[in-house]
């Protein structure tokens, strides 16, 4: 290259959007913020900063020096912060740090592309972490911006002067528009290729695996949400939401976990495809935000619907893969088996089938308790076994015991020493539902009734303006089930016995003044006061709801059944690949013929005045009409009086008009 | 030509075919379209996105994956509309001396609307930045040097876009017939006055009555260039048809000089015309193949430089390389 070279790229250089850049790269550490260590986001921008300011001030990048400098320490913190272990949080903040250590060595407009490049890509891997309908339109803006440099550094150099490149811009997204959303519905989505390490870092609050006493009583100070949900039909009453989560089988005499987490795998049932987009009328969808776990809540005596879940033993369900995202799916209830209900107070019979193994299973694991803690509690049962020898009446005496004896329902629960049961069955009386089922559940068991533990959520906040219910952390809860010689599963609730408006109303009111209940948030806490406030938390919660079903959570269920919905009526005998070929194809066929009609337009718009269109079209009208055809040559005034001369008067005045219109304009008379 | 893909060559091949022309409006005939190699680039950035959206099953990737390729497709189409209608034409034929920047005069305009980022060379690698406003004729000269003297043709013109956002990149290969007449150097020589080369005033005016010839007249002819004697005589009118006011004339001869180099004669007869030319003085040109009558002014010196431009060359189909 020629001596002039350097000088040319330095001419051009200056006139890079590098403020755009700088706005963009900001904006992008700034949506990174809630997965990103902070130290990393500030240690960028001010990187971003200084190599904004030396572009602008001094004319050039930072020196090769200092950009080198930067790299290793950059690299170096790096790597010991993170450790080493992959995980996708520590993907992004990769990312985020080496594209802004990208920007400050750019150097020609190809630099800039590819910057402009990875700034799209970590745009798309924002949404790994949030979906939220801001953070969307945030990142649409971002894309808009990149796109504009891209624009500027190919539109030559008289962008500032004119405005046009903007308008091929909008141009650009207008014709875009409908493209994408053809094949945001209709492109096939594919199940994942390989499998990737997604476990996130970053702890969510919501339920575990394994519960203390006074362990759900944390998550009462959380109002974040745990799931949503709609019914198709009427909903249960709120009384009767009880979102089992996870079977909790295992006791050690302080605390309950979950026996079948090691050998979930070998429990799933398959589900039968066929019968799996054909739920009956009654079903229900969740939407459930991210939580990093597989584990999904159900209401009982319901089946999956929908294929990422799967059923487990013990009624329960679970993911087939781990909810990093928002994930929906779709569970309908059974039908309803009239049988007697028992007698026992909030008892309700569930309407599960009983496995071939549920027997064994029964003996090994629902009746297994350490003998060797809580000896006051295990005299108690000895001792009302004699008295109660019928299981129901033993029972309904464990359960009245909770109402009638001076039991306290609170978040603020004294803490308990070895023996966890005893102490709080017969010392302290104050306790979390934690402590309700738990105790129950040890005593049950203690009386050879299988009983299990089940955490999960109850209640649910309903939106009444689009009938949804919106289930927080704080209606996490936990209850017992028990299972009855000839009736099956029965679910009780020990803490409906002490504070019926826990369940009748939520926890908010059976807490009361009593306090702890949301004290970690008081902002959450005040919105929920407030009404107006209130009000707009719905609504906003509505919006990001529909956000969620509509765009967030479209895959491939959502697409089958549209598509099915498409074609009832037409092509109705054909496999779902044939329709959506069919679909893909004609939908091509579409976009094409659109583009060469536009073309085609553009050609002709491009040679003829709107006169001349006009004079043209009705050439071919007559044409179809009356058979009549101007010849190569002949000039529009002898064609009229040819027309004149025919039969068609009505026509021949038209034409007239027509070919007057044309000579004026033609001759500007 | 870092990079040569399939449908350049054939871009070329096609362009070669075509007939020259010093008018061309750009359509779907003459643009040629494809990915640029930013293009490519972007299209591994989308199957990536791609990936990325079918392993981690997201939603809104795919969504802005989609949004991204539409605008690449829908890119193809506004960095065709951006060339199309364009119309690139060249009427002047400009001149230059050898050894200068020769200067083809391209005329780029289009009524509809403008067109961005066109970038117009010889080559792919020196091309230069020319945006085209609506409506006015954008005059974009194109810089070559100039090392040859003779008629300089443009060999081929090619304009080339990016324009929307650099994934596409839209070319035409042209064979404009923009012509340039390269004149020889003007270098400073000695002319041997005993040679018989030198001519005197007088001697001047000997041979240029001498060879004075006759020749009806025709309407335009000057008046004062009618021999009246002869209208007079036979009741014809006749004029000279050399003008006789060439008085103080020179001859400028092949052999005035005393090198044996061809272009050397040239270059010294091309400086000896400017000076002649730019002391008012009247000269003619007497060189192998051509005799050009002593005269003044612009035209004549024109004349004379294209003589001595062509010398020894075909007008029409000589040096017609580019560089």
């Amino acid at each position: 290259m020629t001596q002039s070279e350097p000088l040319k790229l330095r001419v051009l250089f200056f006139n890079y959007p590098f403020k755009v850049l700088l706005s963009i790269i900001l904006l992008q550490l700034l949506s990174h913020y809630n997965h990103s260590p902070l130290w990393l986001i500030l240690f960028t921008a001010a990187i971003a900063c200084y190599g904004f300011f030396t572009y602008k001030v001094i004319g050039k990048q930072v020196s090769g020096g200092v950009r080198t400098m930067l790299v290793i320490l950059s690299v170096a913190i790096f790597f010991l912060y993170f450790k080493l272990d992959f995980s996708v949080d520590m993907a992004a903040s990769f990312l985020v740090l080496a594209s802004t250590l990208k920007f400050i060595e750019l150097q020609n407009k190809k630099d800039v592309t590819l910057f402009v490049y990875i700034m799209f890509y970590l745009s798309a891997s924002s949404f790994l972490f949030v979906q939220s309908f801001v953070h969307a339109m945030l990142q649409f803006i971002l894309i808009l911006a990149g796109l504009y440099v891209l624009l500027s550094l190919n539109s030559g150099q008289h962008l500032s002067k004119n405005q046009a490149p903007w308008s091929s811009l909008f141009k650009a997204v207008f014709i875009a528009g409908p493209i994408v959303l053809v094949c945001f519905l209709f492109f096939p989505r594919i199940a994942p290729l390989w499998s990737i390490p997604i476990k996130a870092q970053s702890a969510t609050t919501g339920m575990t695996d394994f519960m203390s006493p006074g362990d759900i009583a944390e998550l009462a100070q959380s109002s974040e949400r745990a799931f949503r949900a709609t019914f198709s039909l009427q909903a249960p009453e709120k009384k009767d939401l009880y979102w089992r989560g996870l079977v909790l089988d295992h006791f050690d005499g302080r605390s309950w976990r979950s026996s079948s987490s090691n050998s979930s795998q070998q429990g799933f049932n398959k589900v039968d495809l066929g019968q799996l987009y054909d739920h009956g009328d009654n079903f229900y969808e969740v939407m459930l935000e991210p939580s990093n776990q597989s584990w999904v809540y159900v209401l009982e005596s319901s089946r999956a619907s929908s294929s990422n879940v799967l059923a487990k033993e013990a009624g329960q369900f679970q993911l087939k893969t781990d909810a990093i995202q928002s994930t929906r799916y779709k569970m309908t209830f059974k039908k309803a088996v009239s049988r007697s209900q028992p007698v026992i107070p909030t008892a309700m019979l569930l309407q599960g089938s009983s496995r071939r193994n549920e027997k064994e299973r029964l003996l090994r694991i629902d009746l297994q308790t350490p003998l060797s803690s809580n000896l006051r509690t295990q005299q108690y049962i000895e001792d009302l076994l004699i008295s109660f020898p019928n299981k129901i009446k033993l029972i309904n005496h464990l359960m009245n015991r909770f109402a009638e004896q001076p039991y306290f329902y609170t978040l603020k629960p004294p803490v308990l020493g070895a023996d966890v049961v005893d102490e709080f069955l017969f010392d302290t009386k104050q306790g979390f539902c934690a402590h309700y089922a738990s105790s129950l559940a040890y005593m049950l068991r203690l009386a050879k009734i299988p009983a299990r533990v089940i955490a999960g959520y109850q209640g649910g906040e309903y939106n009444h303006q689009s009938d949804y219910y919106i289930i927080h952390q704080y209606d996490a809860h936990a209850w017992v089930e028990a299972k009855l010689p000839n009736l099956g599963w029965v679910r009780l609730d020990p803490t409906a016995m002490v504070a019926p408006e826990r369940i009748m109303r939520g926890l908010g009111d059976a807490v009361g003044e009593l306090g702890g209940f949301l004290d970690g948030s008081p902002i959450a806490s005040a919105v929920l006061r407030i009404s107006g406030l209130n009000w707009l938390r719905l609504r906003v919660d509505e919006f990001n709801y529909k956000w969620q079903k509509l765009v967030v959570n479209y895959g491939d269920d959502e697409q089958r059944s549209l598509i099915r919905k498409f074609f009832t009526g037409f092509l109705p005998n054909t496999d779902n690949t044939i329709r959506v070929g069919v679909m893909i194809g004609g939908l091509f066929a579409l976009l094409i013929s659109t583009i060469l009609c536009f073309l085609w337009y553009k050609r002709f718009a491009g040679r003829y005045s709107s006169v001349e269109k006009t004079y043209m079209l009705w050439l071919y009208f007559l044409a179809r009409l009356s058979g009549l055809k101007r010849m190569t040559g002949e000039t529009p005034n002898t064609f009229l009086l040819r027309v004149q001369s025919s039969n068609y008067k009505r026509l021949a005045k038209v034409t007239e008009k027509v070919t007057a219109k044309l000579e004026q304009d033609q001759y500007q008379i | 030509m870092k990079y040569s893909l399939f449908p350049e060559s054939v871009s070329r091949w096609l362009s070669s075919k075509s007939t020259r022309s010093n008018h061309f409006t750009l359509s779907q005939k003459n643009i040629y379209i494809f990915p640029s190699k930013m293009g490519f680039a972007f299209v591994l950035l989308i199957v990536l996105m791609l990936l990325t959206a079918i392993n981690y099953q997201n939603s809104l990737i795919y969504l802005f994956l989609f949004f991204l390729s539409a605008v690449f497709f829908v890119s193809i189409l506004l960095c065709f509309l951006n060339m199309n209608g364009l119309t690139v034409s060249s009427f002047q034929i400009l001149t230059c001396f050898e050894g200068e920047l020769l200067t083809h005069s391209i005329e780029l305009t289009r009524l509809s609307k403008p067109a961005f980022g066109l970038r117009l060379g010889v080559d792919k690698c020196s091309l230069n930045e020319v945006s085209v406003s609506m409506d006015i004729k954008n005059v974009h000269n194109l810089l070559l040097p100039a090392d040859k003297r003779g008629l300089h043709v443009l060999d081929r013109l090619r304009i080339e876009s990016c324009y929307p956002f650099g994934f596409i990149i839209a070319w035409t290969w042209l064979k404009l017939d923009s012509k340039v007449l390269v004149f020889p150097k003007p270098v400073e020589g000695s002319r041997s006055l005993g040679g018989g080369g030198a001519v005197s005033k007088g001697s001047a005016r000997f041979l240029s009555e001498d060879l004075t010839e006759l020749k009806s007249y025709q309407y335009g002819d000057s008046a004062s260039r009618i021999v009246w004697k002869q209208f007079a005589a036979k009741d014809r009118l006749v004029v000279r048809s050399h003008d006789q006011g060439a008085i103080d004339s020179t001859w400028l001869k092949w052999d005035l000089y005393d090198v044996s180099s061809i272009e050397k004669k040239l270059q010294h007869l091309c400086f000896d015309i400017l000076d002649f030319h730019r002391k008012q003085q009247a000269y003619g040109l007497d060189i192998p193949g051509v005799l050009i009558a002593p005269s003044k002014g612009e035209q004549h010196k024109y004349a004379c430089l294209k003589a001595l431009a062509l010398f020894g060359l075909d007008a029409e189909d000589g040096q017609n390389d580019s560089v």
